[in-house]
């Protein structure tokens, strides 16, 4: 059995170059699908049609704490909201930071919505405009003041988002 | 200042993805033959499949699940406790078939590495696991692990 193994085991060395390669795709793939931060933080919709969501957010490094810093409001003004729908989407938000820095050393940034709610609007800025700071007309200042950290903390990066669905739980 | 055409640019900035593709992946898979210990406290197993080949990898991920279950080891039971998989809705460009493993909390120190863990609970079945788990890859982009972070979004609610 040990032999059987270890022949898999030395098969596995094959699978490092391949994932050598893979790493050159994913390296392209970033560099070339993730849409401009004006438009990716713009976006004025984002639904999910998977009953898990995830956005791939890759962050500045220099702008790290800014980034955070929105993605905390985004989470307060959606379980803060009046909205039960909206209070139901930040029940189920989860962010995680990845420990290496990805591309161009920018930070990689995973936000999880699991589960999605069916028709919820996730878009950050929108969120941000309706819910911030109790809402319009007196989050305007604010609202902008916040937008512009989240936008900026995009520039050079972006966003991709993925539909998912939970298929196993051990 | 000469004036680079938008194309060029465009071509710079994919050369150095490119790059850094090399360098990340590197890092993720270069150092941890056979094993998959995870150092952060979150872990997270992006995999990509082969079109035709999604019955085979959770056939094979449910035989992971029956293995750690089955375990007399206690950190195994627990590694099954919070690892759940993932499967996104739609292919990718060129047919793979995207899934995330998401590993949250990790047992610390426990070995991730899947062959290890379907050797440990079906010895005699592991070679053709093994077969079935290893050719269900896509050649061009594989497995990428990565060390994950929670950051606290101050949502009280949020825990389960």
């Amino acid at each position: 059995m040990r032999t059987m193994v270890n022949t898999g085991f030395r098969r596995s060395q094959v699978c490092i170059g391949a994932a050598l390669v893979a790493a050159v795709a994913v390296g392209v793939l970033l560099g070339s699908s993730f849409a401009p931060a004006s438009e990716a933080a713009a976006q004025p919709t984002v639904n999910f049609t998977g009953g898990t969501g995830i956005v791939l957010n890759v962050v500045d490094p220099t702008k790290a704490a800014d980034f955070e810093e929105v993605m905390k409001a985004f989470g307060e003004s959606l379980v803060g909201s009046s909205d039960p729908q909206r209070q139901r989407m930040g029940e189920g938000l989860k962010l995680y930071r990845a420990a290496e820095a990805g591309p161009n050393n920018f930070a990689l940034y995973y936000l999880f919505a699991d589960p999605t709610v069916s028709g919820g609007n996730y878009a950050v800025a929108q969120v941000l405009a309706d819910e911030y700071l109790g809402g319009p007309p007196g989050n305007g200042d604010e609202v902008r003041a916040i937008y512009e950290k989240y936008s900026a903390a995009l520039t050079g990066g972006g966003q991709q988002t993925i539909n998912m669905d939970l298929l196993l739980e051990f | 200042m000469t004036h680079v055409p938008r194309r060029y640019r465009v071509a710079v900035l994919v050369a150095i993805a490119f790059v850094g593709g090399i360098g990340w992946g590197a890092a993720r898979t270069t150092a941890q033959p056979g094993t998959r210990v995870f150092t952060a406290d979150v872990g997270m197993i992006v995999s990509h499949v082969k079109s035709g080949q999604a019955v085979a990898f959770e056939r094979t991920m449910k035989r992971v699940g029956e293995a750690l279950a089955l375990s007399e080891e206690f950190d195994r039971r627990r590694q099954a406790v919070t690892w759940k998989i993932y499967k996104a809705t739609d292919p990718l460009e060129g047919g793979a078939l995207l899934y995330i493993a998401l590993l949250d909390p990790v047992v610390p120190g426990a070995d991730y590495w899947v062959p290890q863990i379907l050797n440990e609970a079906f010895p005699t079945e592991v070679q053709e696991l093994y077969d079935t788990y290893a050719g269900a890859f896509d050649e061009g982009q594989g497995q990428v692990l990565m060390n994950l972070t929670r950051v606290d979004l101050g949502l009280a609610v949020a825990e389960p």
